[in-house]
């Protein structure tokens, strides 16, 4: 019985050796729609003023530089794939009272990093389907230049000069976010060759307040729908037969 | 060559974490009115002493430091006024105190007034949690013809986070179109009988602001309401937002003139040109300096000036149980385009 486990137990090991496969490449994501929700309707700002919270509506942006690498590990249909991403996550027109296109800012970047379950449907085909979930670790809040409450303008002599768009209150906000959140996604994607377009989905499954205030609105509920590009990088993968 | 890109994207990331500029804020001033006191009067002359205020934000909003001794300069319109004194005072301390916001919402008409509710928002909050604590402090709002005062939450308190949120509510909503005649002498005439019945200290302060509205409900006698605050012991203090416009009800506006001068409470006229260049040109910094500071003026020891001006009349004669207005001006180095700061004042010479 012992040596039978034994043979069985080598069978799934050389299986799972011979099977396997690594791949490392480089993911893009260009798009972001997004919904943050407030659980009160006004939001409280150490300036003494206030703003509408939250339009309970989901809004596209353009995210900019937001990339990262992703490391992926193939068994068989199945595969566990691992990222870190650099991300921009918009929410600048949730906030309704703000009103002109400048002071849409309430973007900062966090470092996020995946890890993925996945199923690809027919991986000996050219053009593949794959479906996913998992959990994304987002750590930060950073404000780049990409992000920066700092508009340059034209003034009447013609110089250039500085325009600051409520950055004190765009800073308030993203000092009410926690450093750390956890979001569950899920997504589907399509491969052809080594390029793959994805759509994912995520929502937090943690609260995203450093702090929660009785008397002031405090962040909710957070989904993102991202349209994720990723591109396999060449990598040549060792295998090793047991023996 | 797919390397080199994944390089170059993440160098980009790299020099993109920049730490922002802070952008520097200019100085501003706010100046006011404490008190006013009529010493002496005949037909043709009154002498007048003003308590009032330069507010310096560079001075971390106290008292201007420079003597403005050779920067004031005196009423020359309706009055011609001759400078008999000039002093830097501190004011006597009445104590703690309990203090209301009455406010009105809803606009007569809306044109130029929409940011009225943004500039009366930040103000009553400041204030609100500046006086809180030490103080008790209480938001109202001026209903409907059945219920003319609507109390917000439970009337007094010393935590002013409970307020905040409806303070939000009624700015963001209440810049509507009104058709309805306003009951705000009836509120005024509650909200005296409820500060008479809750208020724990015997100083107690009244501020009121009310949106515009050319109908109001006038079934109360105007100065029955300032005889009551009177006997009350309620001051109550006049902060102006918006300046007036041909449409306002100069009837009402007089009113809370005379309910101002009689109960010598603190009067602030916001010029209108000083709440630019602030973060976009939000927020009323002149205004919220003085809303900051209130409740230091109401508990009293506050450092201001004492002018006491003589003032002559060719016009009117001066009578008493009458409201008299005048102002006079401080000369400022100022950033802003307004250098010289008109302080308008107005004062009651008693039967």
């Amino acid at each position: 019985m012992n040596r039978f486990l034994l043979i069985l137990f080598l069978l799934v090991i050389q299986e799972y050796v011979y099977s396997q496969k690594t791949e490392i490449g480089i993911i893009y994501s260009p798009i972001l729609v997004s919904k943050l929700t407030f659980d009160k309707d006004y939001i409280i700002f150490k300036d003494y003023g206030s703003l509408t919270a939250g339009d309970n509506k989901f809004h596209a942006y353009f995210t900019g530089i937001s990339t990262g690498l992703f490391f992926r590990y193939k068994i068989r249909n199945f595969y566990l794939q691992a990222e870190t991403n650099f991300f921009g996550n918009n929410f600048g027109q949730q906030i309704p009272d703000w009103a002109s296109s400048r002071k849409k800012n309430f973007t900062y970047s966090s470092i996020d990093v995946p890890v993925i379950c996945g199923y690809t449907i027919n991986p000996s085909s050219m053009i593949r389907f794959r479906i996913y979930g998992g959990l994304n670790n987002k750590f930060g809040k950073f404000i780049t230049a990409f992000y920066s409450s700092m508009v340059y303008l034209i003034n009447d002599n013609m110089n250039q000069e500085y325009y600051f768009v409520d950055k004190t209150r765009k800073k308030e906000l993203i000092n009410k976010l926690h450093f750390y959140s956890l979001n569950v996604l899920g997504g589907i994607g399509i491969s052809r060759y080594s390029t793959s377009i994805d759509i994912r989905i995520e929502r937090n499954i943690t609260n995203l307040n450093k702090i929660n205030y009785e008397n002031n609105a405090n962040f909710k509920d957070l989904f993102l729908i991202r349209l994720c590009l990723s591109h396999t990088l060449p990598y040549k993968t060792k295998t090793f037969i047991i023996k | 060559m797919k390397y080199i890109s994944v390089i170059i994207i993440f160098f980009l990331i790299f020099i993109s974490c920049k730490k922002e500029e802070d952008k520097l804020i200019k100085n501003y001033y706010s100046c006011g009115v404490i008190s006013t006191e009529v010493l002496s009067y005949t037909s043709t002359k009154a002498v007048v002493k003003v308590k009032f205020f330069v507010l310096d934000k560079s001075n971390h909003d106290e008292l201007i430091k420079q003597s403005i001794l050779n920067n004031i300069i005196p009423p020359s319109s309706d009055y011609v006024g001759l400078l008999d004194s000039l002093k830097r005072i501190t004011t006597n301390i009445n104590g703690n105190f309990s203090a209301a916001v009455l406010i009105s919402d809803g606009l007569d008409k809306t044109i130029n007034m929409d940011d009225y509710f943004i500039e009366m928002e930040p103000t009553v909050r400041k204030f609100l949690h500046t006086a809180a604590s030490s103080n008790e402090v209480m938001l109202a709002k001026v209903g409907n013809n059945i219920k003319p005062l609507e109390i917000i939450n439970n009337g007094f308190t010393r935590n002013a986070d409970e307020l905040d949120i409806p303070l939000a509510e009624i700015c963001k909503k209440g810049n509507y179109p009104a058709n309805d005649t306003l009951p705000i002498l009836q509120a005024i005439d509650s909200m005296i009988n409820y500060m008479n019945v809750k208020s724990t200290y015997t100083h107690k302060n009244l501020i009121i602001f009310y949106s515009r509205r050319k109908l109001f409900l006038q079934n109360i006698n105007l100065d029955s309401i300032i005889n009551k605050a009177r006997q009350s012991n309620i001051t109550c203090h006049m902060l102006e937002v918006t300046p007036n416009y041909t449409w306002t009800n100069f009837s009402l506006e007089n009113f809370f003139v005379k309910l101002n001068t009689c109960t010598h409470g603190i009067y602030y006229e916001s010029p209108y040109s000083f709440y630019n260049n602030y973060e976009g040109g939000e927020l009323p910094m002149a205004l919220l300096q003085v809303s900051g500071k209130l409740n230091e003026m109401m508990y009293g020891g506050f450092e201001c000036f004492e002018v006491v001006w003589s003032l002559n009349t060719t016009s009117s004669n001066f009578t008493s149980g009458k409201i008299y207005s005048s102002d006079f001006s401080v000369r400022l180095s100022t950033n802003y385009e307004q250098e010289e700061i008109s302080i308008p004042f107005h004062f009651y010479i008693n039967p």
